[in-house]
């Protein structure tokens, strides 16, 4: 009877940790629940959420989302090419003001500052001194019926582009575009920046186990109060119901940039928003790429590049980076990555 | 022990070994599908939860005094109506994963998928 007695326990120990393990191995799944979240409208045109998984509480969440508000609020207003706003000068308004310098907040100067690096670092194919041939489409796209701009109109307007017709005077804090034709647009920069700008200020508070998603442009601060990842899927564009990919992510940024999210059709073809400076035509690489890095800004510049460079051109540009991933989905759900996911990543 | 015993024991050993097995085998899955009877869509206006919709019956309803409209099917939520401009909103299709969510930005109303167990903290 002993014996036997001791068996049992020792099979139904065994039975039981089999279950435990049957059940965690799928994939890590976490039980804690977002605990806040607060929505923010329209920031760069767009939703953005601020989620903590960090168990604080209510009052402590609503302080860091005011305060997250804030500093968008700021860089929605520094960066709008649309709108200016009382009592400060923006990119609207050095765009209006083409061919003068114009005196502006040091932040700016700051942002174009960064701006310079990324092109450099992109080697041009992230450029927000595209404005001009940006604009063309912005018009086509949100006209009554769509259609796409002529090829003799984006040509001429790309004569009014370049980093070299950008002046910075730091020393008097101002902007001059050199060419009253050129202008400035900030949309394959801003939201990561100002994504960026707000992860800095919370990290500073010692915020952690949040997660702020601008338009698609993710920062996690740390992990969530349990320890877990956060999960993030990335969509099948065959199957948009479905997911391609799965990543387990903390502490970092993960922006995607895709042909699904804005376009535009014109006689049954979809023109997405991303425009490739070399064609001037949206870029037709891939349906989605996705960057993971520490600083939001430098994986929303990174995220357009690619977007508009070939497979081998980019994963030559991340591979010379540290610290920085990539995912590339084609239209065909085919996917590559970069290695430093191999740990994270799950192809669904 | 002789020989029938210690057989017997061994029978019936096997046998509690059979059920326990079983039992958590049927537990996993059981918890498995489970998936999405308790799963609703949950319509929200600036950050004010307006109306929420189990995912279990199909229908289509306006929301919102009928700026947007939204069709359930299968346990998957989509906006088959807007009154704004460029209808992003309803091109993003079906959505059926926990936190998943459909905006139309011109409205500030947000569709989010909650009580599923298909979840991920974000859907790009």
């Amino acid at each position: 009877m002993k014996t036997s007695f001791g068996k049992i326990s020792g099979l139904t120990a065994a039975l039981v940790l089999l279950m435990v393990i049957l059940c965690s191995c799928s994939r890590i799944t976490s039980g804690l629940i977002k605990v806040h979240s607060h929505t923010f409208y329209p920031y760069f045109d767009t939703v953005g959420t601020l989620s903590s998984y960090a168990l604080d509480k209510e009052e402590e969440f609503n302080q860091n989302a005011a305060e997250v508000n804030t500093v968008l609020e700021h860089w929605h207003r520094l960066l709008d090419i649309y709108n200016e706003y009382e009592g400060m000068s923006n990119l609207c308004t050095v765009n209006r003001l083409a061919g003068q310098a114009v005196k502006v907040d040091p932040d700016l100067i700051a942002f174009v500052k960064y701006a310079k690096d990324m092109c450099d670092l992109t080697k041009g194919e992230m450029d927000i001194s595209l404005g001009a041939v940006l604009k063309l489409w912005h018009d086509a796209s949100k006209a009554e019926k769509p259609y796409v701009p002529a090829e003799d109109a984006l040509a001429e307007a790309a004569k009014h582009t370049g980093f070299d017709l950008v002046e910075i005077d730091e020393s008097a804090g101002t902007l001059r575009l050199t060419d009253p034709l050129a202008s400035l647009d900030a949309g394959a920069l801003g939201k990561g920046y100002a994504a960026e700008r707000a992860a800095e200020l919370l990290s500073k508070k010692g915020v952690t186990g949040y997660g702020l998603n601008l338009g698609g442009n993710i920062r996690f601060l740390g992990s969530k109060a349990d320890d877990s990842p956060f999960t993030v899927g990335i969509r099948d564009p065959l199957n948009p119901e479905n997911l391609a990919v799965t990543l387990n992510l903390s502490d970092c940024s993960c922006v995607t940039s895709g042909d699904y999210e804005r376009f535009f059709t014109v006689d049954g073809r979809r023109y997405c928003h991303i425009i490739d400076k070399d064609t001037l035509m949206p870029a037709s690489y891939f349906t989605s790429v996705s960057v993971i890095c520490k600083d939001s800004g430098m994986a929303d510049a990174l995220t357009t590049a690619l977007f508009c460079m070939s497979f081998e051109d980019g994963f030559a540009l991340i591979s010379s980076l540290e610290g920085v991933e990539a995912v590339w989905i084609w239209i065909d759900s085919s996917i590559r990555y970069t290695m430093g996911l191999d740990s994270v990543i799950s192809l669904v | 022990m002789d020989g029938k015993n210690r057989r017997a024991t061994l029978v019936r050993d096997l046998i509690l070994i059979a059920v326990l097995l079983c039992l958590g085998i049927g537990l996993l899955v059981v918890s498995r599908s489970h998936n999405r009877t308790g799963a609703y869509a949950v319509v929200m206006v600036q950050n004010q939860e307006i109306a929420r919709y189990s995912l279990a019956v199909d229908g289509v309803y306006d929301i919102n005094d009928g700026t947007n409209t939204i069709e359930i099917k299968d346990g998957r939520v989509r906006m088959t109506e807007a009154v704004c401009l460029n209808h992003l909103c309803i091109r993003q299709g079906w959505i059926r994963f926990e936190n998943q969510s459909i905006v139309c930005l011109p409205n500030r109303l947000s569709v989010i998928v909650r009580g599923t167990d298909d979840s991920y903290d974000y859907v790009l």
